[in-house]
């Protein structure tokens, strides 16, 4: 029953987190490993994620396994919650996610950090991404003036 | 300084992220965002939110707000459009910046055409103002259509003006095929629609 096997991952820190494997399954890359090696009992490294991230991202994964009890409603609340997190925890997040390759998570988390960006000014977006405006004023001008994207 | 801490942790931590992270952070953007505010960041980001792939996937997963459409009162037929923003608990109406419409007509890959020669898209809310008719025509009693014309991936606006029996033809500006850079087609052109119309009065 592949339901009831276990799979254990461990962390950059050394935790170890004994989980279902139907619940490792979310992450691509842990689903190669096990496809690709099939260990049995064995543990598989999560070296670029650390506990405290990792636990993060593992309770998602068990909150979204599929279970035909829960509505879809209940999960739109749940997810709002998680993602209510320091700036830190989100970026932690989202790199494991990345790592992990866990789709609706990098999905989730991205959705909080574009409602962050409701309302703040150009400048404010270029410093936060540490980007330097590389438009002369003419040329800023002249791209505005071009409408197309309007229209597809 | 509370706020200035939050910021500059926000900073820190986003100016870090890797290019493809930051791509699917753009992608949830509503689009009228990206078009004036995000597009002129910098150049690499003007080309990535210009390309027609991104375009296409931010319209899939960019929440849409809603737009209503209210009679502005009893007696006149004008109706203004309305915007619904989602918020914390429940929504918020707010009005949607446009003059008062009569009608608005559908018409083709979603745009829809609204009066006094407007076409507007109720997806990402963007509003184009037809450039000005070379017969002057005041644009208060006429009958217009919208089409897409896929050879030249262009959209077209036939207008025809009943006082004169003339018709009028714009192409509205829209990317290229390869999605680089814009071309803008504002063309206007006169031709007799005369034969049309002597034939209906031949009938008779």
């Amino acid at each position: 029953m592949a339901f009831t096997k276990k799979v254990t991952l461990k962390s950059s820190d050394g935790e170890l987190f004994i989980i279902d494997r139907a619940v490792a399954l979310q992450s691509r890359t842990i689903q190669y490993v096990l496809e690709d090696t099939n260990p049995v009992d064995a543990i598989i490294p999560v070296p670029a994620v650390d506990a405290r991230t990792l636990s993060k991202v593992l309770e998602y994964c068990k909150k979204h396994l599929i279970d035909l009890n829960t509505d879809f409603e209940d999960y739109s609340k749940w997810d709002k919650d998680f993602v209510d997190a320091e700036v830190w925890m989100l970026y932690d997040l989202i790199m494991a996610a990345d790592y992990l390759h866990i789709p609706p998570l990098i999905d989730l988390i991205c959705d909080k950090i574009a409602s962050m960006f409701k309302g703040q000014t150009p400048d404010k977006i270029r410093e936060i991404f540490n980007i330097d405006n590389d438009f002369s004023k003419e040329e800023e001008e002249d791209f505005k003036k071009k409408s197309g994207w309007a229209f597809k | 300084m509370k706020d200035e801490g939050i910021v500059k942790e926000f900073e820190d931590a986003l100016s870090q992220l890797p290019e493809h992270i930051i791509y699917c952070i753009l992608m949830k953007l509503p689009a009228r965002d990206l078009h004036n505010k995000f597009r002129f960041i910098c150049k690499s980001w003007y080309r990535t939110i210009s390309s027609n792939k991104f375009i296409s996937q931010n319209a899939i997963n960019s929440k849409p707000e809603l737009l209503i459409q209210v009679t502005c009162s009893r007696n006149t037929k004008l109706k203004r459009l309305v915007e619904v923003e989602e918020e914390e608990n429940g929504f918020k109406l707010c009005e949607f910046d446009m003059k008062p419409v009569g009608r608005i007509r559908p018409g083709c890959h979603g745009l829809h055409f609204v009066n006094a020669m407007r076409a507007l898209n109720p997806l990402t809310k963007f509003i184009l103002a037809l450039p000005r008719c070379p017969s002057y025509c005041p644009h208060e009693d006429y009958g217009s259509a919208l089409g897409y014309d896929p050879t030249a991936n262009q959209y077209k606006v036939v207008h025809v003006y009943n006082a004169t029996f003339g018709f009028e033809k714009f192409d509205l500006g829209c990317s290229d095929v390869n999605g680089n850079g814009f071309v803008d087609h504002s063309k206007c052109m006169i031709g007799p629609i005369l034969l049309i119309f002597l034939r209906v009065i031949q009938c008779r």
